[in-house]
C-alpha cells in the first residue's frame, strides 16, 4: 500500500465521517455559547461595578497643572446652601462689552459642580460645557465645546437657571495667565477648570427657558423688555459693532 | 437556504442550484481543492468541474447531507489533478499530509497484495471507530480534508503541539490497526 492508495481509500469511506468533521466545531461552538455569552454577561457587569467604584472614588479628583498650588479640585455636588459672596461692580452696559469677553450661542450639553480645598478650606464653584452654534467674538468656533467657570451657583442668579439643553447668549471672559484664584495661601489657576468663566452670576448670560428670557434687566435696561433670543443677537451685534467702529475694528485680541 | 431547498432546486434543473450551493458552501469546496492542488486557478477550476458533476449526478441522485457528497466530488476531482501535474506535488498542504501517511504505511512498492481501494476504505472505517470524537476529526480534518495543525487546532480548541502529538499517536495506534489486518503495511 502507499498514500496514493491510502487517500483513495479515504475518498470511499462513508459520508458519515466527513460529516462529522465538518459539523464538529459547529457543535462545540453550540453547546459553548450560553457558557461563552453568561460569562461575558457576568465579566460586563464587574466592570461596569468596578468603573462605577473607581469613578467615585477616584475619577471624580480633577488633575490640575503646576501653576496651581496647595488647592484640591473635585467634581462633587455642593452640601450646603449658597451666599452670595460676589459683590457686583457697577458697569454700564458698554463696560459690560469691553471685557476681555468672547459672544457666542449656544446650547448646554453639561453643568457640574466642583469641590475646592484651598488648603483645606472648601468652596465650590461650576463648569458648564456649551456647544457653540454662533460666534459674535473671539476665537472659538462653530461646533466647539466651551467650559465656562460659573463662580457660584446661588438661588435667583441669572446662572441658577442654566439647565442641560438650554440655548443661551453667553459673554464669558478669556482665561489667561492672570486668571487665578487665590484663597488660604493656596493658588488655583483657572485654565485648569476652564477655558472660559463669567466674571459674575448675574450679567454675562442671557437664556431662553421654556417659560420666558432670564438675564439681568437692570443691568442692560435698553433691552429691559426683550422676550426672544433674538433680540438678545441683534443687541449683542449692534453692541459689538458700536465697539468696533469706535476701536478702528481691533476689538479682537 | 436549507440543503433540501437546494436539492429541490437541483431536481427542476434550475441553475440557481448551483450559485445556492456556491454561495452557502463554496469557502469549504475552495479549501478543500486549494489544500490539495496549492494553486488559486486549479482549485476554481476543479470546483466548477465539481459543480458540473453534481449537476449531473443530482438527480437521480438526492444527497442528503449534500455538503459532504459535493465535499467528496471536490476531493476526488482535485486528487485526480493532482496526481496529472507533478508540479502540484510540492508544497500542498495534502502532499505534506500524505509525506506523514507515507512513513507510517510505506511498503517497498510491491505489487503482488495491493490491497484495494474500497476495500482499504472498510478497514479505514473500522479504525476510525475505534477513535474517540476528536481524534476521529483531527484524523479526517488532516488526511481527507489537509487542513494544517494549526488550522486543526482553531477547530478543536487544542494547541498545534497537541495536535501534532495527537496525530502521531493515531498514525501509530493506525499502522497497528492495519498491519494486524495485513492490510500491506
Amino acid at each position: 500500500m502507499n498514500s496514493k492508495i491510502f487517500s483513495e481509500a479515504l475518498s470511499e469511506i462513508d459520508s458519515r465521517y466527513v460529516e462529522e468533521a465538518v459539523q464538529y466545531r459547529k457543535e462545540r461552538e453550540n453547546k459553548n455559547t450560553w457558557i461563552k455569552w453568561a460569562a461575558a454577561a457576568i465579566c460586563l457587569m464587574l466592570v461596569f461595578a468596578a468603573g462605577f467604584y473607581v469613578a467615585d472614588w477616584k475619577g471624580s479628583q480633577i488633575k490640575l497643572s503646576d501653576n496651581s498650588f496647595h488647592v484640591t479640585a473635585r467634581y462633587k455636588e455642593r452640601e450646603d446652601s449658597a451666599e452670595c459672596v460676589v459683590c457686583l461692580v457697577a458697569l454700564t452696559e458698554e463696560e459690560l462689552f469691553t471685557r476681555d469677553t468672547a459672544a457666542f450661542k449656544g446650547s448646554i450639553s453639561e453643568i457640574r459642580d466642583i469641590q475646592l480645598k484651598f488648603n483645606g478650606r472648601k468652596n465650590y464653584c461650576a463648569v458648564a460645557e456649551i456647544e457653540v452654534e454662533k460666534v459674535y467674538r473671539g476665537s472659538c468656533g462653530v461646533g466647539d465645546t466651551v467650559s465656562v467657570m460659573i463662580p457660584y451657583l446661588g438661588s435667583d442668579d441669572t446662572v441658577s437657571a442654566m439647565r442641560v439643553g438650554m440655548t443661551g447668549i453667553f459673554i464669558p471672559e478669556v482665561f489667561d495667565e492672570n486668571s487665578v484664584w487665590e484663597e488660604n495661601g493656596a493658588k488655583l489657576d483657572r485654565r485648569d477648570l476652564a477655558d472660559y468663566g463669567f466674571p459674575d452670576c448675574q450679567r454675562y448670560a442671557f437664556l431662553k427657558t421654556k417659560k420666558r428670557l432670564v438675564f439681568d434687566r437692570g443691568a442692560y435696561e435698553s433691552i429691559a423688555d426683550a422676550q426672544e433670543l433674538s433680540e438678545i443677537e441683534e443687541y449683542v451685534q449692534t453692541m459689538l459693532k458700536k465697539l468696533s467702529v469706535r476701536c478702528g475694528g481691533q476689538e479682537d485680541k | 437556504m436549507e440543503d433540501e431547498k437546494i436539492v429541490e432546486l437541483f431536481f427542476q434543473r434550475s441553475e440557481q442550484a448551483v450559485r445556492e450551493l456556491d454561495l452557502k458552501y463554496g469557502k469549504v469546496f475552495w479549501k478543500i481543492s486549494y489544500n490539495i492542488l496549492n494553486d488559486r486557478q486549479d482549485a476554481e477550476e476543479c470546483i466548477n468541474d465539481a459543480y458540473l458533476g453534481a449537476w449531473n449526478a443530482i438527480p437521480p441522485a438526492k444527497p442528503d447531507p449534500l455538503l459532504s457528497y459535493i465535499c467528496k466530488i471536490v476531493r476526488n476531482i482535485s486528487l485526480k489533478i493532482y496526481y496529472r501535474k507533478a508540479a502540484a506535488k510540492r508544497n500542498s498542504m495534502y502532499t505534506i499530509a500524505m509525506d506523514e501517511i507515507e512513513s507510517c504505511i510505506a511498503d517497498p512498492g510491491t505489487v503482488e497484495g495491493q490491497i484495494e481501494a474500497r476495500e482499504l476504505a472498510r478497514v479505514i472505517e473500522r479504525f476510525l471507530d475505534t477513535l474517540s470524537v476528536t481524534d476521529r476529526v483531527i484524523f479526517m480534518r488532516r488526511y481527507w480534508f489537509s487542513d494544517s495543525c494549526r488550522e486543526i487546532a482553531g477547530r478543536v480548541g487544542f494547541t498545534e503541539k497537541n495536535i501534532s502529538v495527537r496525530l502521531t499517536r493515531i498514525r501509530k495506534k493506525m499502522k497497528k490497526y492495519l498491519a494486524e489486518r495485513e492490510c500491506g503495511v
